[in-house]
């Protein structure tokens, strides 16, 4: 199964990932209905964007009381169903990260669905803090960035 | 009704009576002066009458966006900023980066327009459709850097740049210092050199917050992504990205300071490289280097976020320029790359310009030395070229105490101050201090500043770097919309005339910054004349062809000055102070006169007049006086815009 993996020591900020979800899913610019957001932390010079990890195990679809959220077996994302929602936004509050994101103006919530298999934030990604990888391929890309911060720790050590 | 790009609206706060209204913004003036400085400028003429003072309650601020910012178009934030300026006294626009101008549109509004002053300090508050002037009393008097993060804890959540942008002024602002500017999303972006900041003082605005939820359409969105996408693509690949980001506009300060464009002590010597490859290494400002910082849709993030980890300058500071750091402390016997950056740091979170306080202080250096001023007359301070000096000034200036307190314009002050015996050391162009030396490289960017509104740098393009290639530079200004017979003469027997290059480059940049384009290399060389109309057709649905949107940019211009011309402005004002002409820059063993971009021959003073007259011919202006000819503001279509406005023209000013 692929995934969006994010190393976030190579986000700038740029946010055109925001832009290219918004574009897809609502025909609009507006990252403020992005699936995908980056928090930019302005002293600190971290850019990390957050995006539904498609959790193992899902809370979001555990407390949904209408039963609106089920994985699409082929690509594994979250599936919200729009039709069912009730606008409870018990699924962003379950979820560790907030990832759902809420619709004011239709009062529902929606979430990634990794555009069918070609997230149009990866392909938006200029600086490759994005890439869309077989599960397995993101856990030897994150051995290196693991080593580099123990050995920074040990130092400090 | 208009179908995409545009937000469609202009915001009208009168701080006077407390009012707020929009009104739909038309097709015709979308179609005419596009955004950003064109429809700001348009709006202009009519709302500030001639001759106010900048800093009076009849001045008018206008700030602008582009058709091209919000969407996915890499690099498109500039927030363009139009008001009479208390260091000029000219009209003229400003560009500053950072999400300000984005964030206005999503809350649905192409521009804004400020008029009257409020009776108290207050901060205006645009969320969405909902505009309400705040009361600012809690702000005032505090650094801008403060206020920042007061604001963005209250409206943002700390999270910068998103959907949230603030505009603030520092203490400078507040005290009417005329060389205060504004700072947006604390110093990603520099908005309003000339004295935005203290405009925005004199009105009693503390700061703008916008905070926009609801995005941008495109009239034709496949046509559109099909433009962008292959940009994106391109700058993904592309291995200067990489260099970029990781050094920032820094990037340059090896080219410059080689050809002698980093000057220092008040015009008279510029550093070389090995000095500056010994007291400040490249290597020394990336240990230094936290993260990059910039505006939003832009992969080349050029500004940068520095941390000096020990002594007594520890501390993160985010700055928009590190040349600019550098260019200060190279000045000083004990400049250090710590001291350049607390220098720059400092003048930001007062919202005062750093260039305009290294410039009084290097003149009353000299002016001491000389022996044309004394201790005595500087409030006791010995003038000398050191930190603790540079510091002095700036704080003096920004409270405008004891003899600073005159000092705020900068030339101007000097002149008014200590006469005309001080003439031949105060070097200014309409009030500022050139910022770029056109003996070290004369190019659009240095020979422009003479006809730039505010006289302290023309177009910064591919010139800036001395020594292009004929071939280069010909396909470069094939690129943005000169002909062939224009190139022809830009090339001629007597080398590369760099005036008519230069009204070239103005008309570009001014489209540029209509639709919301940053002019950075790193950005435009991803762009054509072509592409850009393709991206505004596609953007908006309306029929504009390639040679009408740089007319816009040439109209805009021509605009411009036909406003200041009644101000008063004209030939006289478009010249070399003498020490360019006459003196030679010393830079290491070598003595630099003022020379053309390829360094074949001396320039004299009849060089340089002749060459001022090919650009007002090649303008259509009157060759003697550099007033735009009748006919040729008729063929811009300008001929009722141009007529003098002696009365409010609007209800609203």
């Amino acid at each position: 199964m692929q995934k969006i993996f994010i190393e976030y020591e190579k986000c700038l900020g740029c946010g055109l990932c925001e832009l290219a979800c918004s574009f897809e899913k609502e025909g609009l610019f507006n990252p403020t209905l992005s699936r995908i957001s980056v928090t930019r932390l302005y002293l600190s010079g971290l850019y990390i964007p957050l995006v539904c990890q498609q959790c193992t195990k899902p809370l979001c679809a555990e407390v949904c009381p209408v039963n609106a959220i089920s994985r699409n077996g082929q690509t594994g994302a979250m599936i919200f169903n729009v039709d069912r929602c009730l606008g409870c936004q018990m699924c962003r509050m379950a979820c560790p990260i907030s990832a759902p994101i809420w619709d004011e103006v239709r009062g529902v919530v929606s979430n990634c669905d990794l555009c069918d298999g070609e997230p149009k934030c990866v392909q938006a990604c200029a600086v490759g803090a994005l890439q869309y990888i077989d599960e397995a391929e993101a856990n030897i890309l994150r051995e290196g960035p693991i080593a580099e911060k123990l050995a920074e720790l040990t130092k400090i050590l | 009704m208009l179908k995409g790009g545009y937000s469609g609206k202009l915001l009208y706060v009168d701080l006077t009576a407390g009012r707020v209204s929009e009104e739909n913004l038309s097709r015709e003036l979308a179609i005419k002066f596009i955004g950003g400085p064109g429809i700001n400028t348009r709006l202009a003429v009519d709302l500030i009458r001639h001759n106010i003072d900048p800093l009076s309650e009849e001045n008018v601020v206008l700030i602008g966006a582009g058709p091209l910012i919000g969407t996915n178009t890499p690099g498109t934030s500039k927030t363009i900023a139009t008001t009479k300026l208390p260091v000029t006294g000219s009209l003229a626009t400003m560009t500053g980066g950072g999400a300000f101008a984005r964030a206005l549109k999503y809350c649905g509004y192409d521009h804004l327009v400020i008029s009257g002053r409020a009776k108290s300090p207050s901060y205006l508050e645009i969320l969405d459709d909902k505009v309400k002037v705040c009361d600012g009393n809690g702000l005032w008097g505090k650094g801008l850097h403060e206020v920042t993060d007061i604001l963005y804890t209250k409206y943002s959540k700390m999270s910068y740049g998103t959907s949230c942008s603030v505009l603030v002024i520092g203490p400078a602002g507040e005290n009417l210092v005329a060389s205060a500017l504004t700072q947006i999303d604390k110093s990603t972006g520099h908005l309003g050199r000339g004295g935005l900041g203290a405009v925005l003082g004199s009105k009693n605005l503390k700061a703008i917050v916008v905070r926009g939820t609801k995005g941008i359409k495109v009239a034709d969105p496949k046509g559109f992504m099909d433009l962008t996408l292959p940009i994106i693509e391109r700058t993904r690949i592309d291995p200067v990205r990489e260099e970029y980001t990781k050094v920032g506009a820094a990037i340059a300060i090896e080219a410059w300071a080689a050809c002698g464009m980093l000057y220092r002590h008040n015009y008279r010597d510029a550093i070389k490289l090995d000095e500056l490859s010994r007291r400040f290494p490249t290597a020394h400002y990336l240990e230094l280097k936290k993260s990059s910082m910039g505006c939003p849709s832009c992969p080349y993030q050029c500004k940068s976020l520095l941390e000096i980890k020990e002594g007594e300058f520890a501390g993160v500071y985010p700055i928009n320029e590190y040349l600019l750091a550098i260019e200060m402390a190279a000045a000083w016997i004990d400049g250090t790359p710590e001291k350049g950056i607390k220098f720059v740091s400092d003048a930001d979170d007062y919202g005062i310009d750093a260039y305009q306080v290294n410039g009084v202080m290097e003149v009353l250096c000299e002016l001491y030395e000389k022996g044309i001023t004394s201790k005595d007359e500087i409030d006791g301070l010995t003038p000398e070229a050191t930190f603790s000096f540079a510091m002095e000034t700036l704080h003096r200036m920004t409270k405008g105490e004891g003899i600073f307190g005159a000092l705020g314009s900068g030339p101007n002050g000097l002149l008014e101050k200590f006469g005309d015996k001080a003439k031949p050391y105060v070097l200014s162009l309409k009030g500022h201090f050139p910022q770029l030396e056109p003996r070290a490289n004369l190019g659009a960017a240095a020979w422009g500043q003479l006809t730039n509104p505010r006289g302290h740098q023309g177009p910064v393009m591919l010139t800036i770097i001395p020594g292009r290639s004929e071939r280069g530079l010909r396909r470069y200004l094939a690129r943005i919309g000169a002909s062939e017979e224009a190139i022809n003469r830009i090339f001629s027997l007597e080398g590369f005339n760099v005036a008519i290059d230069t009204k070239y480059t103005e008309d570009w940049l001014y489209l540029l910054n209509c639709l919301g384009v940053c002019r950075r290399e790193a950005i435009t060389r991803w762009y054509t004349l072509d592409s850009l109309s393709a991206l505004y057709k596609t953007a908006t649905g309306l029929d504009v062809t390639a040679t009408d949107l740089i007319r816009a940019g040439e109209r805009t211009f021509n605009l411009e000055r036909v406003y200041n011309v009644e101000e008063g402005f004209g030939i006289k004002d478009d010249q070399f102070p003498d020490r360019m002409l006459d003196e030679t820059l010393k830079h290491g063993d070598q003595n630099l006169p003022l020379m053309d971009y390829y360094k074949q021959k001396v320039l004299t003073r009849e060089d340089m007049a002749q060459l001022l007259r090919d650009y007002y011919v090649e303008r259509d202006w009157d060759p003697e006086t550099g007033r735009p000819k009748e006919e040729k503001l008729k063929s811009l279509g300008l001929s009722r815009e141009a007529r003098s406005p002696k009365k409010k023209s609007s209800k609203r000013a």
